[in-house]
C-alpha cells in the first residue's frame, strides 16, 4: 500500500492540474490517440483526412467561442480565416518572407478585422448581428475576388508550403499542436471571469450590464480572439493546401463550420471538434453517395436542431449521467447484497 | 441627498414619457415612486440606471453627475436595480447568477472570494433552494429573490426596485417587506416603484407620484393620500373625496 | 432598364422574406432555394410539358406553394413544439439545414449544369423612341409587378390577408379573436415560397436554372428587407426598386464585381446607424442594448 501511494498522488495531481486547463480525461485521451495516429496509420490519405478534421474542428471551436457564449452567430467566419490565409499568402509570395513568419500577420490582420466586427455588431440583437457578420463576410469575399492585382482572384494564389518534403505527417503534427493550443487557450478564457462575462452577456444583456459587466469590452474581446484563431487556421490552410481562391471565404464554408459547431453542441467547445473528427471521415467514406451525403448533412442539421438542440455534446452528457446513475444503482445493489 | 433628479425629460420619438420631473432621495430612506400604469415610472428607473439617456435634465448621485453613464458604469458607482420581469442568467446556477456582480461590480476577479460573498448574499435574502440549483428551474418568487440577491451583490448604496411586490401572496408580501427593511438597516437607500399600496404604506418614508410623465405630488404617506390630484389620477374625477 | 426588372424581382423576393420573418419570426436562410426550385419547375413546364410561358410561370408558383406547405408542416410544426426559447436562432439554423438539403436534392435530381431557355417569347418591343427591350424582360417585369399588386390586394383587402397581418402584429391577440395560428403559419410560409418561385420562373430566360442559383437572390432579398425594415412589406416595394437601380448603376460604372461591394457596404452602414431600416421596423424590436 505505502509503495503505491506516492505514484497515485502524482497521477492525481497531474490530472487535477490538467483539468484546470480543460483537459479532462476524455479530451486528454483523444489528444493522445491523435498524437500516435500517424505512427499507426501509414496511409497519407487518412492522415490528410485527419488534418482536415482537425482544421475544421478547430475552426468550429473558434466559431463556438462566439456563438455558444455571447450568442452571436458569426456567419462570415470563413472570411476571417480567408483573411489570415491571404495575409500570409500575399506576404510570402510578394515579399518572399518565410511561411513561418507569415503566421504573425495572419493572426494580426484577422484579429483587427475581428475587433472591428465586434464593434460593428454591438448594438444589434441576435439575428441582426448574425446578418451583419454575414454581410461583412460577403464583403470580404467580394473584396478578395475583385482585388485581382493583390490576390489573383479566382485564378488562385500559389502559396509556398511549410515543409519541403512531400509528406503530410509534419503538417499533421502542426495542426495537432494548433488544435491543442486553441482548445486550451479557449478553455482557459472561458473558465476565467471573462468566460462568465461572455455567458452573462449571452444570456441576459440587461442583467449583465446592471451587474457591472461592460458588454462592449467583452463582445469585442470575444470577437477578436475568435477571429485571431480563424486567422491562425487560415495561415495553416494557406501553407498546407498551397493554393488560395476566394471560395474559402464563401458563405458555404462558414455554413460548414457552423454546422459542425452546432451539431457538436453549442457552448461545449469540444463538441465541434468531436463532430469534425467523426463526420468528416464518415462523409469522406460515403463519397460514393455523392450528393446524397450532403443531403443527409442538411437533413441531419434540421433533425438535430429540432430534437437535440444541444448537439452531440448534450447527448453525450445525458448518456454520461445515465452511465453514472447506473453505476450508482449497481453499487447500491452490491452493498445491499453484501449487507 | 444621495440622489437628485433634476428636470428629467425623456422622449421616445414624438411621445414624451417623462416631462420635467424632479425629486430628491435622502440617504438611508425608502423612497416610493408610484403612479398609474404608463405614468413613466419604469422610464425613470431606466434613466437612473443608465438604460435610457434623458433628453433633458441631470441625475446626480452623491454630488456626481451620472447622467448618460452606461448601465455597467452606474453599477460601479453604486446603483443596483431589479427588473419588473425578473430576469436571470438562465443557463447558470443560482450561485453563478449572484457571482456575476460580485466579480464585475468592483472588478474583483478572485473567484474564491466571489463564491463566498455570493453565498453570504443568498443567505441574507434567505434564498430557499441550494445554490447549485439551475436558475431555469425557479418560480416567480424565487426569481425575484434571486434578482434581489444579484442587485445586492454589487455592494450598492442605492437600490432601485421595479415592482417587486407584483404577484406576491400576502405571506410572501410580508416576507418581502421584512427583507426590504433589513436591507435598509444595512445602510442601503431604496427607491421603489410600486402599485401595491400596502407595500408603499408600510415601508416608504417619502413618496413621489407621477402621472402621464409629470410629477403631481410629493411627500409622506398621509400627504399623498389626502392630495386631490393623486385621488383624481387614481380614482378619476368622480371619486375625489 | 434592367435595373427595373431586377427591382421587380427583388420586390417579390423581399416581400416573401419579410412575410416569413414578420409573421413567423423565421429568418429564412433557404429563401433563395425556392427561387431556384421555381426556376426549375418553370424550365420543365416550359420545355418538357410545353406549357405556354405564363402558365409555366404560374405552374412554378403553384409547385413552390405546395412545396412550402409540405415543408412547413414537416419541419416547422415539430420545431415549434420543441423549441420555445431561442426560436429565432433555432429556426435560422434549421433553414440553413434546409438550404443545404434543397441545393443537394436539386443537384441529385437535376444535375448541376445550367438549364436555360433562349427566351419565353421572341422579339422585342420599342418603348420610347430609342429604348428597345426584349419582350421577355418586359413581360417578366409586368408579371412580377402584377403578382406584387395582387398579393398586396390579397394582404390588405381580403379576410385571410387580414388574419395574416393580425398574426404579424400580435399573435396572442390574433388567437383570442379566433384566428387559427397553425393555418396562418402554413399559408404564410407557402405564399413566401410561391413568391420566390415565381421570381425564379420569371427570370428563367435571363438566368438559367442551376442548383446554387439561390445564393445571390438570398442575400439580395436580405438587403432589401434590412434596408426598408423588417416586416415592412409595403416598404419592400420601394426598397426592391432602390436596390435594383443601385445595382444597375454600380454595375454600369464599376463593373459586376464591385457592384456587390457597393450594395453590401450600404447595408452594413445602415445596420450600424439605422438598424430598423430606412422606414423603420414595426416588428418585435431590432435593438439589443
Amino acid at each position: 500500500m505505502q509503495k503505491a501511494e506516492p505514484k497515485g498522488n502524482y497521477l492525481t495531481t497531474t490530472t487535477t492540474t490538467l483539468k484546470k486547463y480543460g483537459l479532462s480525461r476524455g479530451v486528454l485521451l483523444l489528444f493522445l490517440v491523435l498524437a500516435i495516429a500517424p505512427l499507426v496509420l501509414k496511409n497519407e490519405y487518412l492522415i490528410h483526412l485527419l488534418i482536415s478534421s482537425l482544421l475544421y474542428g478547430s475552426l468550429a471551436m473558434g466559431f463556438d467561442f462566439t456563438a455558444g457564449n455571447i450568442n452571436i452567430v458569426n456567419v462570415g467566419y470563413a472570411a476571417f480565416m480567408g483573411i489570415g490565409a491571404y495575409a500570409t499568402g500575399i506576404l510570402t509570395t510578394r515579399l518572399g518572407i518565410s511561411p513561418w513568419l507569415g503566421l504573425i500577420p495572419a493572426i494580426v490582420f484577422a484579429g483587427i478585422l475581428g475587433f472591428l466586427t465586434g464593434l460593428l455588431t454591438l448594438r444589434l440583437r441576435g439575428i441582426f448581428a448574425a446578418i451583419m457578420t454575414w454581410f461583412l463576410g460577403l464583403t470580404l469575399y467580394a473584396a478578395a475576388a475583385n482585388l485581382i492585382d493583390l490576390t489573383r482572384g479566382q485564378l488562385g494564389l500559389s502559396v509556398p508550403p511549410l515543409f519541403d518534403s512531400g509528406s503530410k505527417i509534419p503538417y499533421f503534427y502542426i495542426i495537432l499542436v494548433i488544435t491543442i493550443i486553441v482548445y486550451v487557450l479557449l478553455q482557459l478564457v472561458l473558465r476565467s471571469h471573462i468566460g462568465i462575462a461572455f455567458n452573462a452577456i449571452g444570456q441576459d444583456v440587461d442583467s449583465a450590464q446592471a451587474s457591472g459587466v461592460n458588454p462592449v469590452k467583452y463582445k469585442v474581446i470575444n470577437f477578436t480572439i475568435s477571429c485571431m484563431i480563424a486567422g491562425l487556421l487560415g495561415w495553416f490552410y494557406a501553407h498546407f493546401v498551397g493554393i488560395l481562391t476566394p471560395e474559402i471565404m464563401s458563405t458555404k464554408v462558414s455554413v460548414e463550420i457552423l454546422a459542425l459547431a452546432y451539431l457538436g453542441g453549442r457552448g461545449s467547445l469540444w463538441g465541434g471538434l468531436l463532430a469534425a473528427l467523426v463526420l468528416i471521415p464518415v462523409f469522406e467514406y460515403l463519397r460514393f453517395l455523392m450528393e446524397f451525403r450532403l443531403i443527409i448533412y442538411g437533413v441531419l442539421l434540421i433533425l438535430v436542431m429540432i430534437f437535440f438542440p444541444g448537439g452531440i455534446a448534450s447527448v453525450l452528457k445525458s448518456l454520461g449521467k445515465v452511465w453514472q446513475k447506473s453505476i450508482q444503482i449497481f453499487r447500491q445493489m452490491r452493498e445491499k447484497r453484501a449487507g | 441627498m444621495i440622489l437628485e433628479m433634476l428636470h428629467i425629460t425623456k422622449r421616445f420619438g414624438g411621445l414624451i414619457a417623462v416631462n420635467d420631473v424632479s425629486f430628491s432621495v435622502r440617504e438611508g430612506e425608502i423612497f416610493g415612486l408610484i403612479g398609474p400604469n404608463g405614468a413613466g415610472k419604469t422610464t425613470l428607473i431606466n434613466v437612473i440606471s443608465g438604460f435610457y439617456k434623458p433628453e433633458g435634465g441631470r441625475v446626480i448621485l452623491n454630488g456626481l453627475d451620472i447622467t448618460g453613464y452606461p448601465p455597467h458604469r452606474i453599477c460601479r458607482n453604486g446603483i443596483s436595480r431589479t427588473f419588473q420581469i425578473a430576469h436571470s442568467f438562465h443557463k447558470m446556477t443560482v450561485l453563478e447568477n449572484v457571482m456575476v456582480p460580485t466579480l464585475f461590480a468592483h472588478s474583483n476577479f478572485n473567484k474564491m472570494e466571489a463564491i463566498k460573498k455570493a453565498e453570504e448574499i443568498l443567505e441574507f435574502v434567505q434564498f430557499p433552494l441550494p445554490s447549485q440549483t439551475p436558475a431555469a428551474k425557479l418560480n416567480t418568487m424565487q426569481l425575484k429573490r434571486l434578482d434581489l440577491a444579484r442587485a445586492l451583490a454589487s455592494d450598492c448604496k442605492l437600490l432601485l426596485l421595479d415592482e417587486l411586490a407584483a404577484g406576491l401572496t400576502p405571506t410572501e408580501l410580508n416576507e418581502m417587506i421584512l427583507l426590504i427593511k433589513r436591507i435598509r438597516d444595512k445602510g442601503v437607500t431604496i427607491l421603489t416603484i410600486e402599485h401595491v399600496l400596502k407595500f408603499i404604506m408600510q415601508i416608504c418614508d417619502n413618496i413621489v407620484v407621477v402621472h402621464y410623465g409629470h410629477k403631481i405630488c410629493e411627500g409622506c404617506c398621509q400627504e399623498i393620500v389626502d392630495d386631490e390630484a393623486v385621488q383624481k389620477a387614481y380614482l378619476g374625477e368622480k371619486y375625489v373625496l | 432598364m434592367s435595373g427595373l426588372l431586377r427591382g421587380g424581382i427583388y420586390i417579390l423576393m423581399a416581400v416573401g422574406l419579410s412575410l416569413v420573418f414578420g409573421v413567423m419570426n423565421i429568418p429564412n436562410f433557404a429563401h433563395g432555394e425556392f427561387y431556384m426550385v421555381g426556376a426549375f419547375f418553370a424550365f420543365f413546364s416550359f420545355t418538357m410539358f410545353g406549357l405556354s410561358p405564363i402558365i409555366a410561370i404560374l405552374a412554378a408558383g403553384l409547385g413552390t406553394l405546395i412545396l412550402g406547405v409540405l415543408l412547413e408542416k414537416i419541419i416547422f410544426v415539430p420545431l415549434r413544439k420543441k423549441s420555445k426559447d431561442e426560436w429565432v436562432m433555432n429556426s435560422f439554423l434549421v433553414t440553413i439545414g434546409l438550404s443545404i438539403a434543397l441545393i443537394n436534392i436539386a443537384t441529385a435530381i437535376w444535375g448541376s449544369n445550367f438549364k436555360g431557355i433562349p427566351s419565353y417569347w421572341e422579339g422585342s418591343i420599342k418603348l420610347f423612341s430609342s429604348v428597345n427591350i426584349s419582350i421577355d424582360r418586359f413581360v417578366g417585369f409586368v408579371v412580377a409587378i402584377a403578382v406584387v399588386i395582387v398579393f398586396w390586394l390579397f394582404l390588405n383587402k381580403t379576410k385571410i390577408g387580414l388574419s395574416i397581418r393580425a398574426v404579424a402584429q400580435n399573435e396572442r391577440g390574433a388567437m383570442l379573436v379566433g384566428i387559427k395560428l397553425s393555418s396562418v403559419y402554413t399559408l404564410t410560409f407557402a405564399l413566401s415560397c410561391m413568391l420566390a418561385g415565381i421570381a425564379g420562373a420569371c427570370l428563367l430566360s435571363i438566368n438559367p436554372a442551376y442548383p446554387n442559383m439561390g445564393v445571390a437572390p438570398l442575400y439580395k432579398s436580405w438587403f432589401v428587407v434590412i434596408l426598408v425594415g423588417m416586416g415592412n412589406i409595403g416598404g419592400s416595394i420601394a426598397g426592391g426598386l432602390i436596390v435594383g437601380m443601385l445595382e444597375a448603376f454600380s454595375f454600369y460604372f464599376l463593373g459586376s464585381g464591385w457592384q456587390d461591394v457597393v450594395s453590401l457596404s450600404a447595408i452594413i452602414l445602415i445596420l450600424v446607424f439605422k438598424p430598423a431600416g430606412i422606414f423603420g421596423s414595426s416588428v418585435k424590436g431590432v435593438w439589443g442594448k
